[in-house]
C-alpha cells in the first residue's frame, strides 16, 4: 500500500469541505431541492449513455429509484459514444470506464470537454473477465486458469491453440484440446478494451507492441478503445455482443472479455487469472474490493477535474495479496458541473440524488449483480464530486445517511477486510480446483493428475480433516491483521476437498468464495471433527472443574472427620 | 429551393421511426393489448381458404373507458372525428387515440402530407383564443412539441423540414413575421418559445449551428424541459386508406414531463399559491403542402410546424384529467433486497411505491436477474445475497438444504408471450399494383397471428433461408437441406394455413420474418417455450428430421444426434435459453484497405436482447439492433454498422417476452396452439386473462410438495400453454425476525391490494392476471411459515448482509478483539444472554450457509469468544458449586452425623 488510508480519508474529507464551501454560495440561490426525502416530487427526467461494463448496475439503480419518482434514461452504447455525447451536449451525463482521451495514444481523435464542465465519479467496481466456451471430450470446462502473459498471448495471436504447452502449465489438471482459440473482442469504442490493452501494455509490452505492428497500428500502440484485430479474431458490439457470441455452441474454443455481470447472466465460466501472489482468482465482490485497495485513485487536487479521482491501476496488476484479481477496476460517471445547453439545476438536483443513491443504498445491490460495493474513501470523495453538480442538495449528501455495505467505523473496507483467501488448489502449481467459476459456479470440472507429478491426492485428503480448524483461524487472523501477512496464511492451508479427485463433493461451494476457513467450517458442520472433540473435552474438563472441588472437599472433609 | 438548411447529414435509405410512445421508451404500464379473437378460436382452417383482408385483426386500440371522448375537427377537418379511450384519472400510461374521416396519408413511408400530429400541453383554457372561441384550449407555446434529434435519420421523412420543430417561419419565407415568436438571430428562424408550467420561458430550443468539433463543440439541444427521447410527441400519425387511423399515446405526468406538470401542483396562481394545471391532448391535422406551406415555398412535403398559427387553427384540444402525482418512496431508505426474474418485475415495480407508503414504510429493492441466479441466491448464498428470491421453477430438492427449508409464496401470474409489431405491406400483383383489398389496409397494425409449436421451432432454429443469408445462391457445402426451405414465415405454407391473410402480405424485412428476437441470458421462460415445443408431436417430428412440406430443420437443432453436427441431440436436456448454434456466415464482397471485410453471421442479422423487456421495447420501436449496414469508414472487422429502426408502415418484428412487457410497450401477442393439438381444426389460445387462468388451472405438482409448476404441454381446453407463476421464495430460518416481518408484509401486499388490476401505483399492471384464491391462500400460509419457521435451528442466528450493514456499530464492541470482521455476527443477544452450555453447539447445527461466507470464517472465532464468558460462568458455577457442595457436605455430614455420634463441636 502506498498511501495510508487514514491520511487519504482525511484528505478526502478536507476536499469535501472545500467543495461544499465552494458550491454553497451558488446553491443558496437555487436551493429548493428535495429537503425531505419522502414525497420529493420535484425530480425531473435525466438522460445519459455510455459504458456497457457498468450498465448492469446502472440499470438496477435506475429501476430502484423509479419508485422514488426519479426517471433516468440510460442507453448502454459504449464508453466512447457516452463521452462524445456528453461533450456535444446530447446527454446530461455519461458513464465511461476511462477519462476523456485528450491525448490518445492510439491515433484516434482527441476529446476536448469544455473546461469546467465535468467531474469524474467512480460508481461501480468490478472485474473484466474472460468468458470462455471450451469443452474437453464434450464436457464443459469451468475451471480454466490463465496467467496474464498467456491471456496476452491469446489476444495478440501468439498462442492460437488450446493445447499450447504454455496453457497446460496453468492447467495441470486439464488435458486441453487441440482446438483453435477464437479471441472475441469489442468492435465498438470501449473503455473495457482500453483498460485491457493498458494492462497488456503494462505487463507484457513486447507482446503487445509486436501485435500492434502486425495489426497495422504502429506507431500508435498506446492503450486503445478500438481493439485492433487480425484474421481469426471476432469483434462484437458491446458486452452483450461478446457474451452472446461466446455462449453459442458454434463458438466452442472462443474466449472474450466482458464485465463479470454478463458471464453470470449467461451462466458461463470465467478464466481464473493468475495474480502476483501466485493464485488464480476470479473477480468476486470480495476479491475486487481487495484488489482495488491498490488502485491509486488520484486525490491530489479536487479542483483538477481532468485528474481528480481518476485511477492508476498499476498497483492492482502487481498486488501481492493472494485474493487480488488483476483486472479489477472502477467504472465512472461523468457528471456535469455547469448549467448549460439543456442542463438545468432541476436536472442537477435529480442527478445528484441518483448519484448519491448509487453510491450508498444502491451499493447494497452491487454484489448480487457481480459488482463490488464501493469503499468509503471513494464514496466520500464522490460526495465532493456530486456537490459540484449544479442544483445538488448538498445538505443531504453526507456519510451519515449513506447505507453502503462496506462501511465500518474505522473506515476500513469491510468487504476487503473479510474477503476470504483462495483455496490452496487455486495456487499456481500441480493442483487445480474442480469447482466452477462465474455463472457456472455449480458445474464441476473433473481434473486429472496424470499430467503432473504433484502431491498425491491421498496426501491432500489426509491433511484435510486434521488441519482444518487450524487453517481456518490462521486465515481469519491473516485477514484482520492486514494483507501483508497474507503470505503466512496461504502456506498453511493444504486442505479443501476441492483438490482431491475423489468424490464430487464440491458441487455447491465456490472455492474462490469459499476460503479454506469456510471449507473447514463446513466440514465441522457436517460431522464430528477436531472442533467437536475439543469442545467435548473442554466441556468435560469444565464439568470436572465444577464438581471435583466440591466432591473433593467432601471427601477430604469426610477423611478429616473420622 | 427554400428548404431549410440543416447541418444534418441526409438520412440514409434505411428509414426512420415514428416517434412517440415507442420512441419515448421508458414509461409505466401501457394498456392491455386487445385481442380481436376469442380465445380458442379456429382461424381459417385449411390452406389459405379465401384469405380476407383484415382477417388478422385491424383494431389494436385499448379498451374504452367511461371517460372516453370523441371530438370533431373544424373547418376543413370538420369530418375528422378523434376519439381518446380514456381522459380522466390518468397516470403515466398509454391511451389510444383513434380517428375516422381523415384524408389518407400520402406517401406512407415519408409522410409528405395528410397526417396527424399529437402532443400534450398544459394551460388554462384560452377563451380569448381568436380562432376558436367555442373550443378553447391551451396556447401553442404551452405544448411539449418539437424535441428534435440531431440525426435526421430519426424521422420517417425523406428530408428534414420544420414539421417536427418549433420553428414557425423563416426570414426567407413569404409569411416571415418576427413578432409571432422568438427570432433566432443566428438563423433567421422565428421559434415558438416554450412556456413551462412554472412560468419559465425557453426561447431558443436548439442551436442549429451546433457542431461536433471536439475542440469547440456546440451542443444542439437547449430546452431543459424535454428532449428527443423523453418527449411523448407523435410527429407523424398515419391515416390509412379508409380514412381511419390509430395511435398509442403515452400521457406523461409532471414526473416525466416537468415542463407540463400534469397532476402536480405547480402552476402559479395570481395572488400567490399554486394549482394543478389543466392538461390537454392536442391533435393537429395536417393537410397538403399547398395548404400548409407558405406561398412561394414550393415543396412536395409539408414542412411547417403544427405550432404555426395557420396549422394551430385546426387543432383539436381534448382536456385530460390526471390523478394527483402521489408521494414516492423515500430515496435512500434502507431497502430489503429481493432478487428475482423478469416475469414479476413489472408488478413489483408497481408495488414498490405503494409498499413504502404502508405502515413502517417498508422499502424493497428488486434486483432483476435470471431465475437461475435467484435460485442460487437461496441454495448457494454468498456475500450480498438477498433475503428473498423470485423465480418460477422451484429449487431441485437435491440442491436444497433440508435444514433451511424454502418457503414458497405465489406472487404473480402472467405468461411468456410471443409479441409482435407487424404492419401490413400488401403484396404486389403481377400487374405491378398492390393487392387491392389489402392495399386499403397498407401500414395498419396486424392484430393477431396464430403460431404452433412447430412454427415456433422453425423461428427459433435458424431454419428459414433468411437466417442463412444468400444460402440459395451460394449453395455452400452441407446446406443442401436448406435449399428447399421457405425464406420466412410468409412463404411457409405451414404459417399461411393458420394465418391466411398473410398470403396477401409481403415482408419488407424478410430476415425478421423468419426469427424471433429473444433474450441472451437463461430463463425459466425459455425452458417453458422449449418444453411446449418438444411436447408437441408435430414439432418434435420436425425437429427430429421429418420435413414439413419440404422444409427441414437446421441440423444444428436436430433432436437426432446422428444428424446433429454437434453429435448431441438438441433438446436433451431442455434448453433454458435460445441458442443460435449454426455457425453459418455470409462472406462479404466489401473491401477496406485491400482487406476483405469480415463475413456477416447470425448475431449480426439476428442479435439478442439483454432482457425480455428490452426485447419488447425493441419490438415496439421496430429496431432489433441488427448491424448489417456497411460503413466504409470502419475497419474490415468493424465495418458493419447498426441498421436502425424499420421504415414505418412496414414493421415486422416478433419477440419472445413476458405478457406484462408486451402490454407495457403496446405490442400485439400471438395466439398459440397447444402441444399435442395437431388436428386440422386445432384451436389457438391468446395470453389474455381467460387463457392464463385456464393455463394456471393446468399447472402440475413439482418435486417440491405444494409447489405447482407451469405445464407447457397441457392440452386442457382454453389453456394458454406458456402461463407462468412466479414465487417469492425464502429460507425463513436464515432471516432475522425483523426480516421475516418485512418479507411477510411484502407478500401480504402482493396477494392483497397488489392483485387489483390497473395502471395506478400499487396495482397489478396489465399483462398479469390476479392470482386465484387458492394461490393466495398458499401465499398466506407461506407467510405463517415465514413468521414461524420450523424449530430446526433453534437460535435465529444468521444475519443476512442486510442486517450486517444496518448495524455496523456492532463492531465497536469487538474492536478490541482481532475479529472485527464479524461486525454482524449474530452474537449480540447470545453473548449477553449467556445461554446454557447447549447453546454453544447451536452455531454448528444452524448451518452457516446463510451467513455470507466471510461470517463462516469468523464462526470459529465466535465459538471461542462464546466460550470466554461461558468459561467465566462455569468458573463461577464451579466456585459456587464447590461452596454449595461444601455446605451440603456439612449438611450431609450433619444429618449423617446426627445418629452416628456427636459432632465434633460438642
Amino acid at each position: 500500500m502506498t498511501t495510508d488510508p487514514y491520511t487519504r480519508i482525511a484528505r478526502m474529507l478536507r476536499a469535501t469541505a472545500l467543495a461544499v464551501a465552494a458550491t454553497a454560495l451558488a446553491l443558496v440561490v437555487c436551493v429548493a431541492g428535495p429537503s425531505g426525502p419522502a414525497g420529493a416530487t420535484s425530480y425531473v427526467p435525466v438522460t445519459g449513455d455510455g459504458s456497457s461494463w457498468s450498465a448492469g448496475a446502472l440499470d438496477q439503480w435506475i429501476a430502484d429509484v423509479h419508485a422514488d419518482g426519479i426517471q433516468i434514461n440510460y442507453t448502454s452504447d459504449g464508453s466512447t459514444t457516452g463521452r462524445n455525447n456528453f461533450i456535444t451536449g446530447q446527454s446530461d451525463f455519461a458513464a465511461s470506464d476511462i477519462p476523456f482521451q485528450t491525448n490518445p495514444g492510439d491515433g484516434s481523435a482527441p476529446e476536448h470537454p469544455q473546461a469546467g464542465s465535468y467531474a469524474y465519479m467512480p460508481i461501480t467496481a468490478g472485474g473484466t473477465v474472460f468468458m470462455y466456451n471450451l469443452k474437453i471430450n464434450g464436457q464443459r470446462v469451468t475451471n480454466l486458469r490463465l496467467s496474464g502473459a498467456n491471456i496476452t498471448k491469446i489476444f495478440t495471436g501468439a498462442i492460437s491453440n488450446w493445447d499450447d504447452p504454455a496453457l497446460a502449465a496453468d492447467n495441470p489438471g486439464l488435458q486441453l484440446p487441440n482446438q483453435s482459440i477464437v479471441p472475441v473482442v469489442r468492435s465498438d469504442g470501449s473503455g473495457t478494451s482500453f483498460e485491457f490493452t493498458q494492462w497488456m501494455i503494462s505487463q507484457n509490452p513486447g507482446l503487445w507492441n509486436s501485435y500492434c505492428s502486425k495489426a497495422g497500428r504502429a506507431p500508435a500502440c498506446g492503450s486503445t478503445s478500438f481493439y485492433p484485430t487480425v484474421t481469426g479474431m471476432i469483434a462484437q458490439n458491446g458486452d452483450l455482443g461478446v457474451a452472446s457470441y461466446v455462449s453459442q455452441a458454434f463458438a466452442s474454443g472462443s474466449i472474450g472479455y466482458v464485465n463479470y455481470y454478463y458471464a453470470l447472466a449467461s451462466h458461463f465460466p470465467v478464466v481464473q487469472l493468475l495474480n502476483s501472489a501466485g493464485y488464480y482468482t476470479e473477480p468476486t465482490p470480495q476479491n475486487v474490493a481487495v484488489s482495488l485497495l491498490q488502485d491509486k485513485v488520484d486525490t491530489t487536487d479536487v479542483n483538477n477535474p481532468a485528474l481528480y479521482l481518476t485511477q492508476q491501476l498499476q498497483g492492482v496488476y502487481t498486488d501481492p495479496d493472494p485474493r487480488t484479481y488483476p483486472l479489477s477496476s472502477y467504472g465512472y460517471l461523468i457528471l456535469p458541473t455547469k448549467v448549460g445547453s439543456s442542463f438545468s439545476t432541476a436536472k442537477g438536483s435529480t442527478l445528484a440524488a441518483f448519484a448519491y443513491y448509487s453510491m450508498c443504498q444502491g451499493q447494497q445491490q452491487s454484489a448480487a449483480l457481480g459488482y463490488s460495493p464501493m469503499p468509503i474513501n471513494l464514496v466520500e470523495a464522490s460526495f465532493a464530486q456530486i456537490a459540484k453538480i449544479p442544483g445538488a442538495n448538498v445538505q443531504s449528501i453526507n456519510i451519515q445517511g449513506c447505507n453502503n455495505p462496506t462501511f465500518t467505523p474505522t473506515g476500513v473496507n469491510l468487504l476487503a477486510q473479510t474477503a476470504p483467501y483462495p483455496p490452496a488448489c487455486d495456487k499456481q502449481g500441480p493442483t487445480q480446483c474442480t469447482t466452477g467459476t462465474g455463472g457456472a459456479v455449480a458445474v464441476v470440472t473433473p481434473v486429472s493428475r496424470t499430467s503432473t507429478a504433484g502431491p498425491s491426492s491421498t496426501t491432500a485428503t489426509g491433511a484435510a480433516g486434521a488441519a482444518g480448524a487450524a487453517a481456518a483461524s490462521t486465515a481469519a487472523g491473516g485477514g484482520t491483521a492486514g494483507s501483508s501477512s497474507a503470505a503466512t496464511s496461504q502456506t498453511c492451508d493444504p486442505t479443501t476437498g476441492a483438490c482431491t479427485p475423489t468424490s464430487g463433493s464440491t458441487g455447491s461451494a465456490d472455492p474462490s468464495l469459499a476460503p479454506t476457513a469456510e471449507t473447514a467450517t463446513l466440514a465441522t458442520a457436517t460431522g464430528w471433527s477436531t472442533t467437536q472433540t475439543l469442545l467435548l473435552l473442554i466441556g468435560l474438563v469444565l464439568l470436572a472443574l465444577m464438581l471435583v472441588p466440591g466432591l473433593m472437599s467432601r471427601r477430604l472433609e469426610r477423611k478429616r472427620s473420622p | 429551393m427554400n428548404r431549410p438548411q440543416r447541418l444534418h447529414a441526409r438520412r440514409d435509405a434505411r428509414g426512420g421511426t415514428r416517434r412517440g410512445l415507442l420512441g419515448a421508451g421508458a414509461g409505466a404500464a401501457v394498456g392491455l393489448v386487445v385481442f380481436l379473437t376469442v380465445p380458442g378460436i379456429q382461424p381459417g382452417a385449411g390452406a389459405a381458404a379465401n384469405p380476407l383482408a383484415g382477417s388478422q385483426g385491424v383494431v389494436t386500440t385499448l379498451p374504452t373507458t367511461s371517460s372516453a371522448v370523441t371530438v370533431s375537427g373544424q373547418g376543413t377537418y370538420a369530418g375528422l372525428k378523434v376519439s381518446v379511450n380514456q381522459t380522466a384519472n390518468l397516470v403515466d400510461q398509454a391511451v389510444s387515440v383513434s380517428w375516422t374521416g381523415g384524408t389518407p396519408t400520402q406517401s406512407s413511408n415519408t409522410f409528405q402530407s395528410d397526417y396527424l400530429q399529437i402532443f400534450e400541453c398544459w394551460g388554462d383554457p384560452q377563451s380569448t383564443d381568436p380562432v376558436n372561441t367555442t373550443d378553447p384550449g391551451p396556447l401553442p407555446n404551452q405544448c411539449q412539441f418539437g424535441a428534435e434529434a440531431t440525426s435526421s435519420s430519426a424521422y420517417p421523412v425523406k428530408e428534414p423540414g420544420f414539421e417536427y420543430s418549433r420553428v414557425l417561419t423563416s426570414k426567407s419565407w413569404s409569411n416571415y413575421d418576427p413578432s409571432i415568436g422568438w427570432p433566432d438571430p443566428s438563423t433567421g428562424y422565428v421559434v415558438s418559445p416554450f412556456q413551462a408550467v412554472d412560468g419559465t420561458v425557453v426561447d431558443q430550443q436548439a442551436d442549429y449551428n451546433w457542431n461536433l468539433n471536439p475542440f469547440d463543440p456546440k451542443p444542439f439541444w437547449l430546452n431543459q424541459y424535454f428532449r428527443f427521447g423523453t418527449s411523448n410527441e407523435v410527429d407523424f400519425a398515419r391515416t390509412y386508406a379508409d380514412g381511419t387511423g390509430q395511435q398509442l399515446f403515452q400521457v406523461q405526468t409532471g414526473l416525466q414531463a416537468p415542463g407540463l406538470g400534469c397532476g402536480q401542483q405547480l402552476q402559479p396562481v395570481a395572488g400567490g399559491g399554486t394549482k394543478v394545471p389543466q392538461c390537454w391532448l392536442v391533435v393537429v391535422p395536417r393537410g397538403t403542402p399547398v395548404q400548409e406551406n407558405p406561398s412561394g415555398v414550393d415543396d412536395p412535403n409539408v414542412l411547417t410546424s403544427p405550432l404555426t398559427p395557420s396549422a394551430w387553427a385546426n387543432r383539436i384540444a381534448i382536456p385530460l384529467q390526471f390523478n394527483t402525482v402521489g408521494s414516492s418512496c423515500a430515496i435512500n431508505a434502507d431497502a430489503s433486497q429481493i432478487i428475482g426474474n423478469e416475469m414479476a418485475s413489472s408488478a413489483v415495480a408497481s408495488w414498490q411505491p405503494a409498499l413504502c407508503n404502508q405502515p413502517g414504510s417498508p422499502t424493497f429493492s428488486y434486483i432483476q436477474n435470471t431465475d437461475d441466479q435467484a435460485r442460487q441466491n437461496l441454495t448457494n448464498p454468498t456475500y450480498g445475497s438477498a433475503g428473498m428470491s423470485v423465480y418460477t421453477d422451484p429449487v431441485d430438492p437435491s440442491q436444497a438444504d433440508p435444514s433451511n427449508p424454502i418457503v414458497y409464496a405465489p406472487l404473480t401470474l402472467s405468461g411468456v408471450a410471443v409479441a409482435f409489431n407487424i404492419q401490413r405491406v400488401p403484396v404486389t400483383l403481377p400487374s405491378g399494383l398492390p393487392q387491392p383489398d389489402e392495399s386499403l389496409l397498407a401500414g395498419t397494425q396486424v392484430g393477431t397471428i396464430y403460431l404452433t409449436p412447430r412454427l415456433m421451432a422453425k423461428l427459433l432454429s435458424q431454419s428459414y433461408q433468411g437466417q442463412l443469408q444468400d444460402v440459395s445462391a451460394r449453395k455452400p457445402a452441407g446446406y443442401a437441406w436448406a435449399l428447399h426451405n421457405p425464406f420466412d414465415l410468409l412463404t411457409d405454407p405451414d404459417f399461411l394455413q393458420w394465418n391466411p391473410e398473410f398470403t396477401l402480405l409481403a415482408a419488407n424485412y424478410a430476415i425478421n420474418a423468419g426469427t424471433a428476437l429473444v433474450e441472451e441470458p437463461t430463463a425459466d421462460a425459455a425452458s417453458a417455450v422449449w418444453q411446449w415445443i418438444l411436447a408437441d408431436p408435430e414439432a418434435k417430428a420436425w425437429l427430429n428430421g421429418t420435413p414439413d412440406q419440404g422444409m427441414q430443420v437446421n441440423p444444428y437443432y436436430s433432436t437426432n444426434p446422428k444428424t446433429n453436427p454437434s453429435g448431441v441431440a438438441f433438446g436433451d436436456p431442455v434448453p433454458n435459453n435460445y441458442p443460435k448454434s449454426d455457425p453459418y456466415c455470409e462472406p462479404s464482397n466489401e473491401v477496406i484497405g485491400g482487406v476483405a471485410v469480415r463475413p456477416l453471421c447470425i448475431l449480426d442479422w439476428s442479435p439478442y436482447a439483454l432482457t425480455m423487456q428490452a426485447g419488447a421495447q425493441a419490438t415496439g420501436a421496430a429496431n432489433d439492433g441488427a448491424k448489417t449496414t456497411f460503413n466504409p469508414a470502419g475497419t474490415p472487422n468493424t465495418a458493419w454498422g447498426a441498421n436502425g429502426p424499420q421504415v414505418p408502415g412496414t414493421h415486422f418484428v416478433i419477440s419472445i417476452t413476458d405478457t406484462a412487457s408486451a402490454a407495457r410497450y403496446g405490442l400485439q401477442t400471438a395466439s398459440l396452439s397447444r402441444a399435442g393439438d395437431d388436428t386440422a381444426t386445432r384451436s389457438f389460445v391468446a395470453p389474455d386473462a381467460a387463457g392464463l387462468i385456464a393455463g394456471e388451472q393446468a399447472f402440475v405438482p413439482s418435486a417440491v410438495a405444494g409447489v405447482l409448476v407451469p405445464n407447457p404441454s397441457t392440452t386442457a381446453p382454453g389453456a394458454y400453454p406458456l402461463a407462468t407463476l412466479s414465487y417469492g421464495a425464502t429460507t425463513p430460518s436464515t432471516l432475522t425476525p425483523a426480516q421475516r416481518k418485512l418479507y411477510t408484509q411484502f407478500i401480504l401486499y402482493a396477494i392483497g391490494d397488489g392483485q387489483t388490476q390497473g395502471v395506478q401505483t400499487g396495482q397489478l399492471p396489465p399483462g398479469y392476471v390476479p392470482l386465484p384464491g387458492s394461490l393466495r391462500l398458499q401465499a398466506l400460509n407461506a407467510t405463517n411459515a415465514i413468521l414461524n419457521p420450523p424449530a430446526a435451528p433453534s437460535t435465529p442466528t444468521p444475519t443476512s448482509p442486510a442486517t450486517l450493514n444496518t448495524a455496523p456499530s456492532g463492531s465497536t464492541a469487538n474492536a478490541s478483539t482481532p475479529f472485527t470482521a464479524d461486525t454482524g455476527s449474530p452474537v449480540p443477544d447470545a453473548g449477553t444472554g449467556s445461554t446454557p452450555f447447549s447453546g454453544s453447539s447451536a452455531p454448528h447445527t444452524a448451518r452457516p450457509v446463510t451467513l455470507s461466507l466471510v461470517h463462516t470464517s469468523v464462526l470459529t472465532a465466535g465459538d471461542i469468544r462464546f466460550f470466554l464468558p461461558l468459561l467465566l460462568l462455569i468458573g463461577i458455577g464451579a466456585a459456587v458449586g464447590s461452596l454449595v457442595l461444601a455446605r451440603t457436605n456439612k449438611a450431609v455430614a450433619g444429618v449423617a452425623g446426627a445418629p452416628t455420634g456427636p459432632p465434633a463441636g460438642e
